[in-house]
């Protein structure tokens, strides 16, 4: 017991075995139902997507450590998980430079140029899209019809091209009367992005993610009552108040895949639950305000980027009280 | 029993929580030496009034302060004054001390006890020649927590049978081994004092083991017992007393002028085990723990030994350890040398291994929201530790109520990204110390320059 070389440090000594590659982790696995079925929907070509995404996002990490001479931040699994989202938020077709030049612009400029992890100011695989959306619009709204075999491997011109629903108010009216799509919806059989055409597939991935603790039922919540409240009151003309088609709004398009994966994004929203509620709402009232009164179709993705812009300043108005500043209900 | 609807909804639940519970007390054999610390809170040290070369008995008074805050020091040995100098502490700091080197013969003092039932006044004048300490923040003296509580007509008396550790086990084995002690030592304070009513807050899941003073509380009219579950930190005594009582009142403070006085149930057992006995504080209950130690236990050590003489009575070390800490895993100070000694505060000593307390490295903040989501006292400690780091203590610390942290850990537990965030705050709450001292001198000197 002599030569005993000994740690001397502040208290606490012992910690919880969470870490973030843990946490990241927990993540990738529940996107896996959502790649899954979205590989078996749209074939190998979606896979590479996926692939293209993921190797673009880890090489850019790389690349800025070694220009920055900095200590890289791979293993954390940030940058997968970015990518993932990036991936699975695209149309099925798109050419594969699309994936990577946007994993590259979420990677370098999003999120290593603001600091790295944990410093980006909105999410970046969402200010990707956003980007991309902007740059290459006709790539980006270009939905295909699910091919539902594994050894497709065909290129976007032999697919039949449909418009996405969202874009197509018409396929909206006859739901909830025409139930028959809504096992089709559960499992994806519909044209939509890679990863946000299966209900279920995202619905087991949001259950993961509560279960493992990653992630909190409040903002996710929040953010579809309030979508599904604001959809039911405007429905797209006066005359129509208080008849909006809920489920078939909150079906279509990226709100639930959105909701369970980006309202929940650590960096770019808000701290508190209050806060993370306060973000919630807003998300969901912003996405029917752009589906309903912009041009763009897909109105999550604007609707998040521009609550992120906001988070300094819901955290800034909501520093909680503390308990001693609380005052006592009853004494 | 009292239904608590305040208990700590926060905190953290740590593993391992009773792990030692189901061993025996055992007594550690006497030392060769002991070094006796003369200083055991912020209050003025004492004096020694023994010096180098004198014979002391086993408990006698051999260092006093002039603050009633500080207790005296009794000799824990009988034996050979062999040094009265500076020593370094288990903080690092270098206090004075005594050391006494052990005889083989070990006469005690004659004791005389003062009698259960004698005049609260005079057992209060003894009680301040004891030496005892409460097992609080301050390690205050408990005669002079007692004084303050008559002066301040405390109503409240609040028993803390919860322990201020999930980990440290020492008011659980108070409990189910001295309950009647523990009674008696609650009857005599009612005594001396104008407390009406008793509140005994203790862990629900002990509910089983201290069947025999829960049911001697629930006979008197006048006492309540509270149950509260296993989260840490629910012991700290802001805490305890919200739950009890509702009431908001600083760790910083004593709560006496909220009407409020909490003891340690071991200083109630001490109190009525000195009015029998008349022996003084010279021991202290340990829990022995951490995956390192060979043999886990609870003893009572005689103060003053070494942290060596304790791991060697306890089997020594069965694997090479991280970091041996006294106190708790969660709050106690980790040692760089096995010749530190037990001192009136310490609690526990957890020689911890490798995987337990394997270091790690700190990386950049997700804002997970964990450390938020725990934190008992609802600050935000991610922006405190980054206003810290950016060197903006002096304007943030205010907004973000630095001086509300009670130092519990669960932020620094919980982080994924392993920050030490509670580190920072110290480093903060330094900082405005620093500065406040700083201002202090200045307005005297500016003071001094107008008289002048």
């Amino acid at each position: 017991m002599d030569n005993l070389l000994l740690t001397a440090g502040s208290s606490p000594h012992i910690k919880d075995h969470s870490n973030t590659r843990r946490i990241m982790t927990d993540v990738i696995i529940a996107l896996i139902p959502a790649i899954f079925l979205g590989i078996y929907r749209f074939g190998w070509y979606a896979a590479a997507i996926i692939l293209v995404a993921v190797l673009a996002a880890v090489g850019s990490e790389w690349l800025f450590a070694v220009l920055t001479k900095k200590e890289h931040t791979i293993t954390d699994g940030s940058a997968v998980v970015s990518a993932l989202l990036l991936a699975l938020t695209l149309p099925p077709r798109v050419p594969l430079w699309i994936p990577v030049f946007g994993s590259v612009f979420a990677i370098l400029i999003v999120k290593c140029v603001f600091g790295g992890i944990g410093n980006n100011f909105v999410n970046p695989a969402l200010a990707a899209r956003a980007m991309l959306a902007a740059s290459w619009p006709v790539h980006m709204t270009t939905f295909t019809e699910p091919v539902n075999s594994l050894i497709d491997f065909s290129g976007r011109a032999d697919i039949v091209s449909v418009a996405t629903p969202l874009s197509d108010a018409g396929s909206l009216t006859n739901w909830p009367a025409d139930i028959s799509g809504f096992g089709e919806k559960l499992l994806g059989n519909s044209a939509g992005a890679i990863g946000e055409v299966s209900l279920l597939a995202i619905a087991i991935g949001a259950a993961y993610l509560i279960w493992r603790k990653v992630i909190r039922l409040e903002a996710p919540l929040a953010c579809l009552l309030s979508f599904s409240f604001f959809a039911w009151l405007w429905q797209g003309a006066p005359d129509q108040l208080f008849r909006g088609n809920v489920p078939g709004e909150l079906m279509f398009g990226g709100i639930l895949f959105a909701s369970i994966f980006m309202v929940t994004d650590y960096s770019t929203t808000p701290m508190s639950k209050k806060g993370q509620i306060i973000f919630g709402v807003s998300v969901g009232f912003l996405t029917v305000v752009i589906r309903h009164f912009g041009d763009y179709p897909e109105g999550v993705t604007y609707a998040i980027l521009l609550m992120n812009l906001c988070v300094p300043l819901i955290d800034r108005l909501l520093v909680p009280k503390s308990f001693l500043e609380r005052r006592a209900k009853h004494v | 029993m009292l239904k608590v609807k305040r208990y700590l909804r926060h905190g953290i639940k740590p593993p391992d929580q009773q792990k030692t519970k189901e061993l025996e007390t055992t007594q550690v054999p006497l030392p060769k030496t002991v070094i006796l610390s003369l200083q055991q809170n912020k209050a003025t040290a004492c004096r020694a009034i023994v010096k180098k070369g004198e014979t002391v008995l086993c408990g006698q008074l051999i260092a006093e302060s002039d603050d009633p805050r500080q207790a005296p020091v009794h000799a824990s040995v009988s034996g050979i004054v062999k040094a009265v100098g500076q020593r370094t502490t288990k903080g690092g700091q270098r206090l004075n001390a005594i050391e006494i080197e052990a005889d083989t013969v070990q006469e005690s003092v004659r004791a005389t006890p003062v009698g259960q039932d004698s005049d609260p006044s005079r057992w209060l004048e003894a009680l301040k020649r004891s030496g005892s300490t409460d097992d609080d923040a301050f390690c205050s003296s408990t005669a002079y927590k007692l004084t303050d509580a008559k002066e301040k007509n405390v109503h409240t008396l609040l028993v803390d049978g919860y322990g201020s550790e999930p980990f440290i086990s020492n008011e659980y084995y108070e409990i189910v081994q001295y309950p009647q002690l523990i009674l008696d030592g609650i009857k005599a304070v009612l005594r001396m004092t104008d407390i009406q009513s008793i509140k005994f807050a203790f862990p629900k899941n002990c509910t089983g083991d201290f069947s025999e003073l829960l049911t001697a509380i629930a006979d008197e009219s006048n006492m309540d017992y509270i149950p509260l579950p296993s989260n840490y930190p629910q012991g700290n005594q802001s805490l305890l007393i919200y739950a009890a009582t509702g009431l908001r009142v600083s760790h910083r403070i004593l709560p006496s002028s909220n009407g409020i006085l909490v003891l340690n149930v071991s200083t109630l057992s001490f109190i009525a085990k000195f009015l029998r006995d008349g022996l003084p504080h010279i021991e202290r209950r340990l829990t022995v723990g951490g995956a390192a130690v060979a043999g886990q236990l609870n003893c009572i050590a005689p103060l003053g030994s070494r942290i060596s003489d304790v791991l060697d009575f306890c089997g020594g070390l069965s694997s090479e350890p991280s970091q041996i800490i006294l106190g708790g895993p969660m709050t106690g100070v980790s040692q760089f040398s096995l010749e530190n000694s037990i001192s009136k505060q310490t609690k526990a000593l957890f020689a911890l291994s490798k995987e337990e307390a394997h270091p790690r490295n700190e990386s950049a903040c997700i804002r997970c929201g964990r450390c938020v989501n725990v934190c008992p006292m609802r600050l935000i400690p991610n922006e405190l530790n980054l206003s810290i780091l950016h060197g903006k203590v002096h304007e943030d610390a205010d907004k973000y109520r630095l001086q509300d942290c009670i130092e519990c850990g669960c932020c620094s537990y919980v982080c994924p990204s392993s920050r030490t965030l509670l580190q920072s705050f110290r480093l903060g709450k330094a900082e405005i110390e620093a500065q406040a001292l700083r201002f202090g001198k200045m307005d005297r000197r500016s003071t001094e320059a107008s008289d002048g």
